[in-house]
């Protein structure tokens, strides 16, 4: 069985999606007749190449930040090389990773809903979305649920939806937790990870430059 | 008088009709708007690189030093920032998202809390509204509720609101009877 995993990152390896696609090919080479393949998507030139290898393989997972509220503009550049493939890859399971730095789920949820759109276009299988909230660190429980999730997609070539339930449990943010949070993010404490770097950068005092005002 | 910027992210030459019936229309004085047309893909945009410059080493300025700074002022400068874009495999172009990618240094890093949802804190006082216009000779509403959505939950990130959303199917006509009224 061929499977591809294309990192849809433009860091490429250097970010978290990369780090998600490590975890998930570790879980998928628990079983003996996979033979994974990995793409970067940061590598315009190749994307066609990588398109023929999407057309040609049994099983894919697209991992990708989301930028914008959607795909990055060069993942986006990806499916745009899916083209002449519009309604051909019957036999393709078709599943995608969203990673963001926040941590509710509704910020995914729009272009989740185009993913399986894209996935009827193409003519393929859905097998589902997994949406990683808060992902500005990589933990343990983090990658462990990354591998299960590799692990468990073979053999039905769908994500487990229990697991994908747990990948982030907030949806939104609660009532309570809108009034705490509204408090919270007015301190610099949660601010402090980029007070720092402004700091380290020697860019603090320009930090509410308006450029273009 | 309104200011409005319209980026034309029609990547290839699809839609030539369409733009130049945009072009007199934007050329056409009015005392009531004006209308700025910049054509992304004549353009030097590189993609965001997820580097977060923008955000910690040099506030408010990307790394590339490209034709982003031409649509960064024309944004700022306007009441209104429209995308226009082709749909393209259900979606916008690339060179349209690739655009919007570019948009992070309009906010800071920072997190607030907005319309009840962790966002970025806005780097302007100044909040340009913002628009979609999407062309699809098929003109299909699963593609166009998706995009418009998708374009939706970016105006709250960028904490405006989306005021306009035109689903088209790309004629000359569409021109004078949607976009000239705006």
């Amino acid at each position: 069985m061929k499977f591809l995993l294309c990192n849809g990152s433009p860091r490429g390896k250097n970010g978290n999606s990369g780090i998600l696609v490590d975890a998930l090919a570790k879980g998928l080479s628990e079983h003996a007749d996979v033979r994974i393949e990995k793409a970067l998507l940061n590598r315009i030139g190749e994307h066609e190449q990588t398109a023929g290898a999407l057309a040609a393989a049994d099983c894919a997972i697209i991992v990708f930040p989301l930028y914008t509220d959607a795909m990055p503009g060069m993942t986006m550049a990806f499916f745009e090389k899916l083209a002449p493939y519009i309604g051909s890859l019957n036999d393709l399971h078709l599943g995608f990773v969203v990673q963001s730095g926040f941590p509710e789920k509704i910020q995914s949820r729009a272009v989740e809903k185009y993913l399986e759109r894209l996935t009827g276009i193409l003519g393929a299988q859905y097998s589902g979305t997994a949406i990683f909230g808060g992902g500005m660190s990589m933990g343990k429980n983090r990658l462990k649920l990354a591998r299960d999730l590799g692990k468990t997609f073979l053999p039905s070539g769908t994500f487990d939806p229990a697991l994908l339930a747990e990948t982030s449990r907030m949806e939104k943010l609660s009532p309570r937790g809108i009034k705490v949070m509204r408090l919270i993010t007015n301190m610099p404490l949660i601010q402090i990870p980029w007070i720092r770097q402004l700091r380290v950068n020697g860019s603090f005092k320009r930090r509410n430059d308006r450029p273009y005002a | 008088m309104k200011r409005i910027t319209i980026l034309n992210g029609i990547p290839d030459d699809s839609y030539t009709e369409f733009e130049a019936a945009l072009d007199g229309v934007a050329a056409t004085e009015s005392p009531k708007r004006h209308i700025d047309v910049i054509r992304l893909r004549d353009l030097d945009i590189r993609y965001c690189t997820g580097c977060w410059d923008c955000w910690v080493k040099t506030p408010g300025l990307c790394a590339h030093r490209d034709d982003m700074q031409t649509v960064y002022t024309s944004i700022m400068h306007s009441d209104l920032f429209v995308l226009l874009s082709p749909i393209s495999m259900g979606f916008v172009s690339s060179l349209t998202k690739k655009t919007c990618d570019r948009m992070i240094p309009l906010v800071h890093p920072y997190i607030v809390v907005y319309k009840d949802e962790f966002h970025h804190k806005n780097r302007y006082e100044k909040r340009p509204e913002m628009g979609l216009i999407l062309l699809d000779p098929d003109k299909n509403d699963v593609d166009f509720n998706n995009t418009r959505n998708i374009f939706s939950r970016l105006s709250i990130n960028l904490q405006t609101d989306l005021t306009l959303a035109l689903h088209l199917t790309g004629s000359e006509k569409e021109v004078y009877n949607e976009i000239s009224t705006l």
